[in-house]
């Protein structure tokens, strides 16, 4: 009693995987009850009057194969983090069944570790007792995080450049289709192609923007792809891609206490 | 002026939890003019006073539907009589049901309508509205029909329901006599039912001399023990829909209409 429960009591499955790295994870769902005002009546009568919202998201460094970036596609996955009697049958657990990835965040910068966030919107059960429907594997995969040393890029900007950070995101938009009879959707559509963005904070040796009106009718685009090595370099643990991406956004930056960057913003889309 | 919340509406006795109410009253007025006069020469009236009376109403019971049923069954070649209707301290003693509604969609409440002919008994009438309000009406059910406790019956290929939309509606002979001013009889003239169901995929004959069909929705509360009510129309199948947009998936409607 009025105990409490730290980090190091904590563990998180996502789809059968015991996650390693995990800083942090958050679970949310709201009941929509809104007071429905009918004429003559001063009662509070309060019904559920649109559909249930269900969150999950949680962060993590980068240790290893991400056994969750299969998750872009269809498949859905449960969960659960155990946070007391965790080696007890009689866990406590927050967790979810019916999980859908919906935003995939792979972010590095020097000096860090590299990080993912990932956004899952859930369509069945959420809360305690609760924790997916995958067999466990109990293994945790071994911490070894990916820092930014160990990261290949291969964007023409670097070439004679500095890229000092960069961010890959994969935007997976579920589309819940509902029947009557029922709060969680009968099917969930993939909206395909999934948009990729990726962001760079590029130091300036010789970079020089493009004329955003020859963009126009000639968009800059390049095959990009960003590789996290193992700490030797001599394999890769986790790639990642995005073919022909186009160039959308783009940032010159100076100041009295930074160098002269520039911000780009590169997209695709991944059928 | 009155709060809403002292303005019930009341159907036959039975008080809807009602969302949206309105009803107007007109008389037929018209100018009467004569060779070599300038102007009218005076104004009569070319009928009764005559109104309508609409309701939109979350579904805890539906007991307009029975009027509607009772209506278009047992009484069809009967003479009709009207029901009370009464918006706050305003009510209508000769209320004649012209159409009445349903919908329902996936995680939203359900709703109904209603629409009345009103008349009146004498050649004029006191209106009075919002001034001398009825006291708040008691809560009544708390269960309140729900889609995600509703559900359709399969038809022209749609198991899986996505919504519906109900609708009927009466037309009456109205007789008049000599000396009155409100009908003296009313009987039905045309009746009918028509249902549509929304899904994500149709299969459906459609034919010029009709398909038969039957669409059934019955509507529940997500709390309560059974259902609330159920509205169908069993005829021939008038209209099929399909459609889709960029982004989305494709979606198709079936209509059955049952004429009475």
């Amino acid at each position: 009693m009025y105990g409490r429960i730290i980090y190091a009591d904590q563990k998180v499955y996502i789809a059968g995987n015991l996650l390693s790295g995990v800083t942090s994870f958050k679970g949310d769902y709201q009941v929509p009850y809104e007071n429905v005002d009918s004429l003559g009546n001063l009662d509070t009568v309060q019904h559920i009057t649109k559909e249930l919202t269900r969150n999950i998201s949680f962060s993590r460094y980068i240790v290893g194969a991400d056994p969750l970036l299969s998750l872009t596609g269809d498949a859905e996955a449960g969960g659960n983090v155990i946070y007391k009697n965790r080696v007890n049958p009689n866990y406590q657990n927050f967790g979810f069944n019916s999980g859908y990835l919906t935003s995939y965040k792979v972010s590095a910068a020097v000096g860090q570790l590299t990080k993912v966030d990932t956004d899952f919107v859930v369509y069945n059960g959420i809360g305690g007792n609760i924790s997916g429907t995958e067999s466990v594997i109990d293994t945790p995969v071994p911490f070894s995080p990916s820092t930014a040393s160990q990261i290949s890029l291969n964007a023409t900007e670097a070439q004679t450049n500095r890229i000092v950070s960069f961010d890959y995101s994969i935007q997976c938009k579920r589309m819940p289709q509902y029947v009557m009879g029922s709060f969680n959707p009968k099917y969930v559509v993939l909206k395909k192609p999934l948009p990729i963005l990726v962001n760079f904070t590029v130091e300036i040796d010789d970079y020089m923007c493009n004329d955003i009106q020859t963009l126009i009718c000639n968009p800059y685009q390049q095959n990009l792809t960003i590789n996290l090595n193992n700490c030797d370099g001599s394999d890769t643990i986790q790639g990642y891609s995005i073919n022909n991406a186009k160039l959308i956004n783009n940032s010159f930056n100076s100041s009295l206490t930074e160098d002269a960057n520039v911000k780009l913003t590169y997209q695709g889309y991944v059928i | 002026m009155l709060n809403y919340t002292n303005i019930p509406v009341i159907v036959d006795s039975v008080t809807y939890y009602a969302t949206q109410a309105s009803f107007n009253v007109s008389t037929s007025l018209e100018p009467v003019y004569a060779l070599g006069q300038a102007g009218k020469v005076t104004q009569d009236p070319n009928g009764p006073i005559k109104g309508t009376l609409s309701l939109d109403y979350h579904i805890d019971q539906d007991a307009i539907s029975t009027i509607f049923d009772t209506t278009t069954t047992t009484n069809l070649a009967a003479n009709i009589s009207p029901v009370t209707v009464s918006l706050g301290g305003q009510s209508f003693a000769k209320a004649y049901l012209t159409s009445h509604g349903a919908n329902g969609q996936a995680n939203q409440l359900a709703t109904a309508k209603a629409s009345f002919d009103i008349y009146f008994a004498s050649t004029s009438a006191a209106i009075a509205f919002g001034s001398a309000g009825s006291a708040t009406a008691a809560g009544g059910s708390l269960n309140l029909g729900h889609g995600a406790a509703s559900s359709v019956s399969t038809v022209g290929g749609i198991a899986d329901a996505v919504s519906f939309a109900y609708e009927s509606s009466i037309q009456y002979d109205f007789v008049f006599k000599m000396g009155s001013v409100t009908p003296a009889a009313a009987y039905v003239s045309r009746a009918s039912k028509k249902m549509t169901v929304e899904g994500y995929s149709i299969s459906a004959n459609i034919s010029m001399c009709g398909d038969s069909a039957t669409a059934t929705a019955t509507v529940s509360s997500l709390c309560g023990d059974s259902s609330i009510t159920t509205y169908s129309a069993a005829g021939e199948i008038t209209q099929l829909e399909g459609s889709v947009s960029a982004g989305q998936v494709g979606r198709g409607k079936v209509t059955v209409t049952q004429f009475i």
